[in-house]
């Protein structure tokens, strides 16, 4: 198998319920949300959603795993964005 | 205007006051024990079931009715605050939220550089002569605060205001990377 066909499971935590879901390394990372999302009964658009790492990094889903440096089985974090209020 | 119904604007006080509508002196009012204690479990329970999960990232310190303190966690594994939360009136208004410092003393800032903006650059951590305002939706601060935009009652049952979303969303605004959380003159 060549790098471009690699696998591996990411486990999506989703208010503390884990969802493993089996992705390519070449993926967009929101393909694999989205399916995260239909399993914890949540499906619809991404938006006000929020993926980091456990450091608390906040990861583009538009981007795949591989620009991302995450090439192997992995715990991502899901969770809402701070959405409205706040000031500048 | 019928009894009981309070006015939007409260005339010839100033602009940002006018949003604090004087509706319910709710900051220190108990409405009734025996429900917030029903709904108190239920939350403690999620949070024991659920809460392990983020074991590098936040973890129960104190439950005391109607407190919980979380610690959160640096990426060291070291504790930098608190979020202290009371249900005193759970589920009727929302949990107040306090950021305490890791002895349990109230801070009234945070180190700018360790408060991360959202998508727009606007901060939700806001300084406050009772301690730090935290400015999203689920909390009693911000539903208080926008009771006539944005009600509580419409959404307490949802996502965006479940307990471990709320912990997870205050954490995502705080750079765990930083080992000075707390503002040095606080």
């Amino acid at each position: 198998m060549n790098d471009n066909e690699k696998k591996f499971e990411i486990i999506f935590v989703i208010q503390g319920k884990e969802f493993p879901i089996e992705v390519n390394i070449n993926q967009n990372i929101k393909a694999g949300v989205h399916k995260a999302l239909k399993q914890a009964g949540q499906p619809g658009s991404l938006e006000g959603w929020e993926l980091r790492t456990e450091s608390g990094e906040l990861i583009d889903m538009n981007s795949s795993y591989k620009d991302k440096n995450i090439t192997g089985p992995t715990k991502l974090f899901l969770s809402k964005g701070a959405g409205r209020g706040g000031f500048y | 205007m019928p009894q009981g119904q309070i006015p939007l604007i409260i005339r010839e006080s100033p602009k940002i006051d006018r949003r604090r509508h004087l509706r319910i002196n709710a900051e220190l009012l108990l409405l009734d024990p025996n429900v917030s204690n029903v709904y108190f479990k239920n939350v403690v329970n999620e949070l024991e079931e659920k809460g392990k999960i983020y074991k590098d990232i936040w973890k129960i310190k104190k439950i005391f009715y109607p407190n919980i303190f979380i610690d959160v966690l640096s990426t060291k594994g070291e504790t930098l605050l608190i979020i202290s939360l009371n249900l005193r009136n759970y589920n009727y208004f929302p949990p107040q939220v306090g950021i305490l410092t890791p002895d349990e003393k109230l801070t009234k800032r945070l180190n700018p550089d360790a408060i991360i903006p959202d998508d727009q650059g606007i901060k939700h951590l806001i300084k406050h002569n009772r301690g730090v305002w935290v400015c999203t939706p689920g909390t009693y601060e911000y539903h208080d605060f926008y009771y006539d935009l944005d009600r509580w009652e419409l959404e307490r049952y949802g996502t965006t205001c479940n307990i471990i979303e709320i912990i997870n969303r205050i954490i995502g605004m705080i750079d765990r990377s930083k080992e000075n959380i707390v503002h040095p003159d606080d």
